[in-house]
This record gives C-alpha cells, structure tokens and sequence, in this order.
C-alpha cells in the first residue's frame, strides 16, 4: 500500500522540479566560484534559505495535491470510501508516504548541494556560522532543521488538503503561511511581538535551514506551538470534511 | 444475513433527497428504479456508509453499519454512479492498490485481480494504462474492483452503463452466478436488465419507497393497464398529450401508440402483456414524447 502511494509520488514534474533546482543551483555556485571562489561553501550552507525551501514548499504542495486530490479529479472517492481502509487508514499511510518521499527529497538536496560545493571547492575556506560549534555539526543541525520544519509543513498541509479537497484552497493557505516568513524582516523582530510569531511560527523558518530556539525552553515553546497548530490542521481537516459530506 | 434500513431520511439545505425510507432486504438481486434525482444514488451511498442519513440508520445484522464500520466495509462491494480510475495507472496495478485498500495485498491481490480481469474481458489489456480504455472498459474495471474483495453485499449504480450489448449479458450472467450467497442492490435505467435478473424491484420517487415487489407481482398488477392501439396521425397529435406513452411507432400516415392506462383509452385499444418498460412509465408517469 505505502509502495503504490510512494510510486504515485515519483512523477514527471517531481524530477522536472527537482532537475530544475539543482541546475539553478550548480549555476549560482558556478558564479560564486568564478568571482568569490572564498566563499563557496559559506554559500553552500545558503541552499536551504530561499531556493532549497522554496523549492522544497513547492514540491510538498505538488505531493500533497497529488495524494489528497487526485481521488476528486478521477472519481475515485466513493470507491475508496467504501473500501475497508479507505477512511482513516489510507489517510495515516498517505501522510506517511509523504512524510518519507519529503525526506528522501531533503537527504537528495542535501547530498547535491554537498557534492556540487565540494566540486567547486578548490582552496581552503573561512567560514562565518551563526551558532558555535564546528560546521559539520552546523550542517547537520541545518538539515534536521529543514527535515523538521518540512515533515511539520506536509502535516499541516496534508489535513488542509484532505479537508478541502481543493488545490487551489490548499495552495492560497500553505503558501501564505509559508510565505511569511519571508516578508517579515528578521532585525525588527522581537521575540513573543507578533512579527515574531509571523517570521518563525508557520514551518518555513526552519524549512530555511535556520535555528528556531537558542535556549531549551524557547524550544520547548516552538514545540507546543508546532503540535497546536498540526492539532488545529487535524481537527480543522476533519470538521471540513464532515461538512463537506453533509453538503 | 440481512440489511435493514431503518426510517432513513436525508436533507440537503432544504431539500429532501430521501423521505423515511424503510426497507429489508436479505440474499438475492434487488433492482433500483427510478427517474434521475429520484434519490437512488443518495440511498446507494448511505447503504455503503459513504453518507451519513440525516435521521435513521442502516443496520446489517441488527448492528449499524456506521459502528460496524471496518468490518461492513469488509464485506462490501461498491461502484459508484461516476466511476473513475487512475489514468496513469495500468488496469492490474489499478486493482492491486483498491485490493490493498480492502486488505488483499501479495500473491492474493495479484490472483484474484488476474481472475477479476479475465472475468469482465480485460485480460488482454491487463497490463495498458487506463487512460487509454473507453468508457465501457473503464466501467469493466470498475465493475471487477466491486469484486475484488468477495464482497456479501454488491452495491452497483448503474453498472451497465456504458457497456455493449454483449458485455450487458456477460455482466448479468456474472450477477446472477453471484447471486446466491450475497444481497446485490443495482440501479440503472436500462430496464431490461432488472426485468431478467432483479429478485425483488424497489421503485424510487421523489425520495420515497413507493413499491417493494418482485418483478412477477409487479407485473401481474398491471395486467389489463396496457394497451396498444393504431391510430390515424390527426387523432394521435390530438389525443397524445392525454396518454401515458410508452412506445410510438410512426407508419406512413398510421401511428402505432403503446401506453399504460387504468381503463380502456379508445375504442381502438387491444390489452397486452404488460412489460417492465410499461411499469416504468406507470409509476414515473414518464412523458417520453
């Protein structure tokens, strides 16, 4: 079952997409490599703060449409309404498979990005990182950052698009979610002031690679936070669907 | 082993779809009649618990189907009116993953979708992508994923819909081989197929039941209610407004009418055997013309 959902996900313009992005990429660090050749693996540690997370928003929406959707456009509904896992279950190992393809997809951009920096690597390097400790443990913190940040944004996005049952409905929220983070300017923000909330409640912060917390219990807080709005997309989901059944 | 629906009703906004419906229905063909938004497919769908009635409910052995949940979906068959598939999908790979929505995974799925596929005449093109297959061959497929799971209750709207004449009778003769041992409840227009296979015939009106019989009760009942007749063109343009018409056949100047009528309509009139089509035009006082 988590097999024929997983092959439902590898389609055309998953590698399309994907191509696309790392091409752009290889591009941008051809650039730095011809004209800032220091600074090519500061730039590799900035994939992930607007293409990589863009693209990686762009892709989660695709899948979530594809897995949450396509029983709408194809009239396939009914019938797996009336099958015997097709209510709860199916939704659990489709959240699943979407959880797992968002993954590969990350460890893929991520193996990529490493690879294309190393290539263009030719001379030793100073690096500048936001935290202190050594840049492998940045790197890995970066991308457990982007993994969480991307499974938390499919869940959420996941119970939207199964309760509405529409692409564009599940883009217009999604994106204005994920998209806040990018327009709120980072050197006005305080913390707990609404702009704080706007930058780093919706996903995408740490879709962007970036730290959510630098103290336990501000993570403790973004914890609590995250589950509460998963929890408000789950139950959101489920009363919409309901409704929607009832109309 | 019997379904009972109970005083079952369903509203939309303000509009009744189904009126206290009550029924049971136990082994056996039970065929679904009536004109479209009569509410049939709004009944098919509250039976496979896909809709929640607004009052009542349906029980499958005294148990409601919505608590019984998994297990009654277990032993359900189900094609829907708009019957789709995944395009992308190939028709075997198709059945394997409705088969593994309903717990057939494995060697299982594979045999049991390869025997499904032989049966409805899919064998050959098991392995070509839906979106090539015409509506007929999609309906097969849907009509083979209904019977993936070796459903008890085979609930059908309009299966033969779509489908050619000989895939109409190769479709019955797989219904009633099935009928034995399980309740099947088909709606569809296409009359004939109720009048050879349905056991019992339930016609649908406006939301409400209006007859629970077999077909032979339902047309011993209309015996001396239908009536042929030739009349000149004139008096047929005259007079056809006032018949409940079920067939006209145009003969130069002539016109040979069919109508259902409780007395004799003309002095002309012949009664004659009375068939499901007549039964039809009865109850839904169908203007064909």
């Amino acid at each position: 079952m988590l097999k024929l959902e997983l092959q439902k996900l590898f389609i055309k313009p998953y590698f399309i997409c994907s191509f696309a992005v790392l091409s752009l990429w290889t591009f941008i660090l051809y650039n730095t490599f011809i004209w800032t050749p220091a600074r090519i693996l500061q730039k590799s540690l900035d994939f992930w703060g607007k293409l990589g997370s863009i693209a990686l928003c762009f892709i989660i929406l695709m899948i979530v449409t594809r897995l949450f959707i396509m029983d709408v456009n194809e009239n396939t509904e009914d019938v797996f309404n009336a099958a015997k896992f097709g209510k709860g279950k199916l939704f659990k190992i489709r959240l699943k498979a979407g959880i797992i393809f968002i993954f590969i997809t990350v460890l893929l951009f991520t193996w990529m990005n490493l690879i294309i920096s190393m290539y263009f690597n030719r001379i030793s390097q100073d690096l500048t990182i936001p935290l202190s400790i050594s840049v492998p443990s940045y790197y890995l913190l970066q991308v457990l950052s982007v993994i969480i940040g991307a499974i938390s944004f499919i869940i959420c996005a996941s119970c939207i698009c199964n309760g509405f049952k529409s692409q564009s409905i599940t883009v217009i929220i999604c994106g204005l979610l994920f998209g806040i983070s990018y327009i709120t300017r980072s050197a006005s923000v305080n913390k707990f002031s609404i702009h704080w909330f706007l930058e780093r409640g919706f996903f995408s912060y740490m879709m962007r690679g970036k730290i959510l917390a630098d103290s336990l219990w501000e993570m403790a807080f973004w914890i609590f936070w995250h589950c509460m709005i998963s929890c408000i997309a789950i139950i959101a989901g489920k009363k919409v669907q309901l409704r929607r059944n009832e109309l | 082993m019997i379904l009972k629906v109970e005083n079952v009703t369903k509203k939309y906004k303000d509009t009744f779809a189904l009126k206290n419906i009550s029924c049971e229905l136990s082994k056996g063909i039970y065929g679904l009649l009536g004109p479209n938004g009569a509410g049939k497919s709004t009944l098919m769908r509250i039976l496979t618990d896909v809709l929640a009635p607004t009052s009542g409910r349906v029980t499958y052995d005294s148990t409601d189907i919505s608590i019984l949940g998994e297990n009654y979906r277990d032993i359900l068959g189900y094609l829907p009116q708009e019957f789709g598939a995944y395009k992308s999908f190939t028709a075997e790979k198709f059945l394997l993953y409705v088969g593994a929505l309903k717990g057939i995974e494995g060697k299982d799925a594979v045999i049991k979708a390869d025997d499904l596929l032989d049966l409805v005449g899919l064998d050959s093109v098991k392995k070509k992508k839906i979106k090539g297959f015409s509506g007929g061959m999609v309906q097969r497929v849907g009509i083979a994923q209904a019977l993936l799971n070796d459903p008890k209750i085979i609930i059908l709207d309009e299966p033969t819909a779509g489908l050619d004449p000989n895939e109409r009778i190769r479709f019955r003769n797989i219904l009633s081989g099935l009928s034995k041992d399980k309740i099947i409840i088909l709606s569809t227009h296409i009359v004939s197929d109720i009048e050879y296979i349905a056991d019992e015939v339930l016609l649908i009106k406006e939301g409400e039941l209006i007859q629970k019989k077999t077909p032979e009760k339902l047309l011993s009942e209309m015996n001396g209610k239908v009536w042929t007749m030739i009349l000149d063109e004139e008096e047929y343009l005259r007079n056809k407004d006032n018949f409940k018409l079920v067939n006209t056949h145009h003969q130069q100047k002539r016109v040979e009418i069919r109508l259902v009528s409780e007395n004799k309509p003309h002095e002309n009139a012949v009664s004659v055997l009375p068939r499901m089509e007549d039964i039809y035009v009865y109850y839904f006082d169908h203007n064909i013309l």
